[in-house]
């Protein structure tokens, strides 16, 4: 697809995280979703790309699977409920470092979504106000008889 | 002058009286003050050139633009984001206006513990009514106040709290809700549209998307920094200057300073203070519609003298849906039901004046090897930010979290989550108390920070802080450090005013020795 950071494999991890933390089936994340993880991730630097790379492998890993879940099968590979299961375990844990794993991958898949204005629609969220300042939720707008008494 | 990387001559050695590295807060200020008396100055940028018509609400875009680390900068082990500036304007130019000079009691500490006795209140005063009428600082109008600020309006009213209309600098503010994303509309009166402005009509050059890399002290009266265009282009070019002022910010300006070897004393890095914020979020059964309207126009702050002038106060965020996406609690259909009802969320932030036990175990250093907070193993040396919320802190952030809880269900709530792994909703007094019970470890309670401030602090002595009362430093005379690192605690109110502050008092005392 063309990433500067993730490969191709990584495609279907980041969509089964996202699937499982955000509550979208792949489908509904899209290409779009992953790209905007590569540039996220395209986004840090190099060090922390090369860790949250390794994160992903080791989340897919059968042998973290199994460490955590008892099951010998990668992430992708899981059905939605026990890679929650997996993804609980980081989130739960006493151990930090596992914790830190879980926040970066939460930050990794909120923000690939909730960034891009497609994801707005389902919110309601109005969107950007240049040129539209009358009809969303600013100052100007009728509704909340804001403009009554403001000096622009 | 703007100089962009496209406007760059092939002239690589460059000469000026003032090299000011960072256009935030402290940068422009000093940049202001020393071109209205002729000096030459030249202001080196790290992040790109931008005006409003780079501002077109487009988060993605945005933040990964003027955020540093595309806005994942965080502590090592993830559990604390720090939201920082990384372009024209620093910090200020994505900054959410709320504008609060430095308490009176704040500076009396800063007298007492540091012996700053140039800094008391009515050394200030003028300072602030100055800096406070170039950024047009006023009082948000009471029919401004958007939805989300009125829960606090309302829940002090009804709890009979303290609740308070802030000041902000703006002109014409139509309330749109993207301070963060950059003003659209001109309206925020950020540094590029003041000081900055001044500086270049009184002659300053800034060279944007320019990293200085490294500082060189070859004299007092000369240092050289060499600095690379950051267009991927790799070019790199000299500055000869007779004095250095670093204003790269709390988190930057330390690794600039340990990568130049200008570390003598050994406080370069320590004693970093953030004010750790925790969101909690009221579901309400009418529209907040958080993400639109001035933000931060409403405060409380009732509780900002829990022990001594130690305490949190409480404000209402800016609200990009990016923070919402990121922050949400719960995770699969129940977080996306959660996301959809965004609009009818109002958010609370509670943040802690840190230092209370008059200790800070943050830092800001680069280090190799394993680090056991992020896992990471490396050989060659990378940027490490460490912090943990110290108990005392943690016990007001605590309490002060209790309070935002209570103040959503006065302004009439229905539910409140918490922002807290093991804890979505909170519905009860009941559920209040069990959630007071549980681990408030790192990233278990979710904390954030846009106020990282102290890791080069200004006091009489150099076994206290890095630089002395003109903020020249103690180790290393010619140069000089004027941003948020500077401050010696943190200021237990949004910092911007008290950096700007700092920076121009300290100027007044010493005008980095020209
Ligand atoms: C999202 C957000 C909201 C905020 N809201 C408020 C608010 O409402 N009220 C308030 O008072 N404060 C607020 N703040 C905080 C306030 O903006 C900062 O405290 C203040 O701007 C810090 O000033 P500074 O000079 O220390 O650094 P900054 O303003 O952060 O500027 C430092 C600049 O130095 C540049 N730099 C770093 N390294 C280099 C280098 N090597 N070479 C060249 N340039 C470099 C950076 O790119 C940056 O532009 C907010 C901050 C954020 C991020
Ligand atoms: S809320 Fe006001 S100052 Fe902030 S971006 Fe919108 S118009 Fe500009």
């Amino acid at each position: 697809m063309g990433f500067s950071v993730l490969s191709d494999k990584d495609t279907g991890i980041i969509l089964a995280l996202g699937e499982m933390i955000l509550g979208y089936t792949p489908e509904e994340l899209g290409d779009e979703f992953v790209k905007e993880s590569d540039q996220f991730l395209g986004g840090l630097d190099e060090f922390l790309q090369s860790d949250l790379k390794r994160l992903l492998k080791i989340i897919n890993s059968p042998v973290t699977n199994f460490l955590f879940t008892g099951s010998f099968r990668s992430f992708v590979k899981q059905p939605v409920e026990s890679r929650r299961k997996l993804y609980n375990k980081f989130v739960y844990s006493k151990i930090s470092l596992l914790r830190t794993g879980s926040a970066a991958l939460r930050a990794l898949c909120g923000w690939s979504l909730y960034s891009l204005d497609m994801s707005w629609k389902e919110l309601n969220h109005p969107g950007i106000t240049i040129g539209r300042e009358d009809e969303t939720p600013t100052l100007l707008f009728g509704k909340e008889k804001w403009r009554e008494g403001m000096e622009l | 002058m703007i100089i962009q990387p496209k406007d760059l001559s092939e002239e690589r050695e460059l000469a000026t009286e003032v090299l000011i590295i960072g256009s935030g807060a402290g940068g422009s200020m000093a940049a202001y003050t020393l071109a209205a008396q002729g000096i030459k100055v030249i202001v080196l940028e790290e992040g790109p050139y931008v005006d409003k018509s780079d501002f077109n609400q487009k988060e993605n875009e945005l933040v990964r633009k003027m955020y540093r680390r595309g806005g994942a900068l965080a502590t090592d082990d993830m559990s604390i984001r720090i939201l920082q500036g990384r372009v024209f304007g620093g910090s200020t130019t994505i900054n959410w206006m709320n504008c609060f000079r430095t308490p009176d009691d704040v500076l009396e500490e800063w007298e007492r513990d540091y012996g700053l006795n140039h800094y008391l209140p009515e050394n200030m005063q003028s300072h602030f009514e100055r800096i406070e009428k170039r950024m047009s600082v006023h009082p948000v109008p009471d029919e401004h106040h958007n939805p989300q600020n009125r829960i606090i309006l309302d829940a002090a009213a009804i709890m009979g709290i303290d609740g308070n209309v802030c000041n902000n600098n703006s002109i014409g503010c139509i309330g749109c809700g993207k301070c963060g994303l950059g003003c659209s509309y001109d309206a925020k009166q950020d540094m590029r549209l003041t000081y900055l402005t001044d500086a270049q009509n009184d002659g300053a050059t800034i060279y944007t998307s320019m990293k200085a890399e490294k500082i060189v002290r070859r004299s007092e009266d000369e240092q050289i920094i060499s600095a690379v265009v950051q267009d991927g282009s790799g070019r790199t070019f000299q500055f000869k200057t007779q004095r250095t002022i670093v204003a790269a910010s709390a988190i930057m300006t330390p690794l600039l300073l340990q990568s130049s070897g200008l570390t003598k004393g050994g406080l370069v890095g320590k004693y970093l203070h953030i004010h750790p914020v925790a969101g909690t979020v009221g579901v309400y059964d009418r529209e907040i519609h958080p993400t639109y309207g001035i933000p931060m126009s409403a405060s409380s702050h009732e509780l900002k003298n829990i022990t001594e002038n130690y305490g949190v106060w409480q404000e209402v965020p800016d609200l990009e849906v990016f923070l919402a996406g990121v922050n949400m609690p719960g995770t699969g259909p129940q977080r996306r039901e959660y996301m959809k009802q965004s609009n009818n969320m109002g958010v609370i932030l509670t943040l802690n004046r840190d230092g209370a036990s008059k200790n800070s175990s943050g830092r800001v250093k680069w280090i190799r090897g394993f680090n056991r907070q992020s896992g990471h193993f490396g050989l060659r040396k990378y940027p490490s930010v460490r912090y943990r919320i110290d108990p005392l802190d943690k016990k007001h952030l605590l309490i002060g979290i209790r309070q935002a809880i209570e103040m959503h269900f006065a302004a009439g709530a229905t539910m409140v989550l918490p922002m807290h792994a093991m804890m979505n909703e909170i519905r009860t007094g009941d559920d209040i108390d069990k959630f007071m019970q549980l681990p408030m470890g790192p990233n278990q309670l979710n904390v954030f920070s846009a106020h990282p401030t102290g890791t080069a602090r200004m006091a009489t002595s150099s076994s206290k802080g890095v630089v002395d009362e003109t903020m020249q430093m103690f180790h290393y005379p010619g140069i000089y450090i004027m941003d948020g690192s500077t401050l010696p605690t943190a200021p237990g109110v949004n910092p911007m005013i008290s950096i700007l502050g700092a920076v121009s008092r300290a100027l007044e005392l010493g005008n980095a020795g020209m």
